[in-house]
């Protein structure tokens, strides 16, 4: 507790009491993800997932009561599966939340700038005209990454208006950029042959077929952006000011948004690069955290990202349930619940609340 | 503790500023004066940094220009014509803007930074406000929720430009008597830009009149705020009496007879 100039205690200035949410959040997460396991072709009981999950990480503390099966389906299907979901999720909330803050502006994810659409041109590119590599130095997310770098970058180019980044250019200049590198993307898969394919069930989003290899694939990309995010979120608060005024607070304002865009493109192509292109998790994840725990982003990124991965898990546990044995493709799912919700955003932006 | 030497600020071709000099002593409040445009928000800016100049700045004896971003945002705070808000943003978590300069790469704040915070929040009565959002205040909240972001920064040299505009009588008065109590109590050099000439010539320790980017005149009020003085750079005609308690300037804009409806002339 601090003390008033007064010597009086002034209670009122705390932070906001976001680490009981959190906490609920956290717990929210975990149970979307033990539920995910559990559902499926085959139930298993989330007791049953615990000690496959618990028998895996430390041998012998449970006594081993179940099929053998049951124990592959957890570890090696579903189980991959869920956690590729809840990182990109995670990967793709919190890009949105960096680059609404960033751009000032609250229509802004990584779908409607066409940061996706060039991740997505860079890794068609790796993978039509790339032999596949094992191991970090795997050509997709590389390419995903330079190509979202060039999109964030020529979007913010096209759309800048002295200085400034209005809603309608930046909007104009995303879907521009974005259906220009769909367009080329679309070349590059017919220039592939017969790898067409394997591109298309890649680009349609998801995560039918999900390995560990995909997790280790995108781990070291989503690690280094989140922390540069996390740790550099708080200044995003300044950059929610005018740049002069930023910069009377000590802060060099260009490198920032330089440093944090291209974190945000980083983590884009890193879920892009697995997952292909699923849309509005971006933009739907960060307004519903906004919502609930306030706007200071020091809060904000990591509880977007946490309620992102969330969302992820039940939305492609929904596309894989929901008309099984037929999938769904998760962004079809994702955009069922975000589409509405745009459109909800640019009603209530009139009203100037973000 | 702000020396400002042959300061000249040009935009491409067009000079702003010319030779504009100025010193503001700890505890000194000076009351920036002239007509839009001649370069009050720009004399405030170059000392801020945020604009080229050519000349010298020092700020507590240093050259403001070997000084990084960071370190001249610890000794000069502005509190802006047009400050941005963001609406959902508590008045707390704006005033911790001001802490911006002293937080670490990872910008955990500390125990003095919240204590920065709060002492800011005390001086400029805001306590009371802390938790609520700044989108909720009045014009003459918000003001004070600027000049405590400034505070929080815990600056030797403080800078408004235009803190009274947009407010009420009653508001400018406790704006201009917080900006007077945080020169005198807080020993900040203060430079402070307005329109109304009388409000500054009552609360100002010195003043400067700048027109077309030149100081025109410069001392203490009575020293400035003249009829004569006032004409010529406004060109608009003012009476200037002592105000009996004080004795300092009162100027009262003559609107004059002017260009009254014609009468009709013989139609």
């Amino acid at each position: 507790m601090t003390v008033g100039v007064h010597g009086r205690p002034i209670l009122a200035v705390r932070r906001r009491r976001v680490i009981p949410g959190a906490l609920v959040l956290a717990s929210l997460v975990l149970a979307a993800g033990l539920l995910a396991v559990s559902f499926g072709p085959v139930r298993i009981p989330i007791p049953t997932v615990w000690a496959i999950i618990l028998n895996r990480l430390v041998p012998g503390l449970v006594e081993p009561d179940w099929p053998p099966t049951l124990a592959t389906i957890v570890l090696d299907v579903r189980l991959p599966r869920v956690i590729l979901a809840g990182l990109v999720g995670a990967a793709l909330a919190a890009a949105g939340a960096t680059y609404q803050g960033l751009f000032r502006n609250p229509l802004a994810d990584p779908y409607i700038l066409g940061v996706a659409s060039g991740a997505a041109l860079g890794a068609s590119l790796a993978i039509v005209a790339l032999p596949a590599v094992p191991g970090p130095v795997n050509p997709v997310p590389v390419l995903a990454f330079t190509g979202a770098v060039l999109a964030v970058g020529a979007v913010y180019l096209l759309g800048r208006v002295d200085h400034r980044l209005p809603t309608t250019t930046l909007i104009l200049a995303g879907v521009a950029v974005g259906s220009f590198l769909s367009a080329l993307n679309t070349y590059v898969m017919i220039l592939g042959g017969n790898r067409i394919v394997q591109v298309i069930a890649w680009l349609l989003g998801g995560f039918t077929g999900a390995t560990w290899f995909q997790v280790t694939l995108m781990l070291p990309y989503l690690l280094v952006g989140m922390l540069v995010l996390v740790a550099f979120g708080y200044r995003l608060n300044v950059l929610q000011l005018e740049d002069e005024e930023a910069r009377q607070l000590g802060v060099d304002v260009d490198r920032l948004r330089l440093f944090l865009a291209v974190s945000g493109a980083l983590i884009t192509a890193a879920a892009v690069a697995v997952s292909g292109i699923i849309g509005f998790v971006g933009l739907v994840v960060p307004h519903l955290v906004r919502l609930v725990f306030g706007p200071n982003y020091r809060t904000l990124l990591p509880l977007t990202a946490l309620a992102g991965g969330g969302f992820m898990v039940l939305a492609d546990l929904a596309a894989r349930t929901l008309l099984s044995p037929v999938e769904v493709p998760v962004g079809v799912v994702t955009a069922f619940v975000g589409g509405p919700f745009f459109l909800f955003l640019l009603q209530r932006r009139k009203r100037e609340v973000f | 503790m702000l020396e400002v030497r042959g300061l000249r600020v040009a935009y491409r071709d067009r000079v702003v500023l010319e030779g504009v000099d100025l010193a503001v002593r700890p505890g000194e409040l000076v009351g920036l004066i002239g007509p839009n445009a001649a370069g009050k928000s720009t004399l405030l800016r170059a000392v801020a940094g945020t604009v080229p100049y050519w000349g010298q700045v020092l700020i507590c004896g240093q050259d403001q220009r070997r000084l990084s971003r960071q370190e001249l945002a610890r000794l000069v705070a502005v509190v802006p014509q047009t400050p941005t808000l963001p609406p959902l943003f508590t008045v707390a978590e704006v005033v911790m803007l001001g802490r911006t300069p002293y937080l670490n790469w990872l910008g955990w704040e500390r125990p003095e930074d919240w204590a920065a915070v709060d002492r800011a929040l005390g001086l400029t009565d805001l306590a009371e406000l802390a938790d609520r959002p700044v989108g909720q205040l009045s014009g003459g909240e918000r003001q004070r929720v600027v000049i405590a972001r400034a505070l929080a920064q815990e600056p030797r040299v403080l800078l408004l430009d235009e803190p009274l505009n947009n407010l009420d009588i009653a508001h400018q008065v406790k704006i201009i008597r917080l900006v007077r109590r945080l020169a005198r109590e807080q020993g900040l050099a203060v430079v402070l830009t307005a329109h109304d000439l009388s409000l500054v010539a009552q609360a100002a320790d010195r003043m400067v009149l700048l027109n077309r980017g030149r100081t025109v005149a410069e001392g203490s009020p009575a020293e400035v705020v003249r009829r004569e003085l006032i004409h010529q750079v406004y060109g608009t005609d003012v009476a200037v009496w002592p105000d009996p308690v004080t004795g300092r300037p009162v100027a009262l804009v003559r609107v004059g007879p002017g260009e009254e409806a014609p009468r009709g002339d013989g139609g």
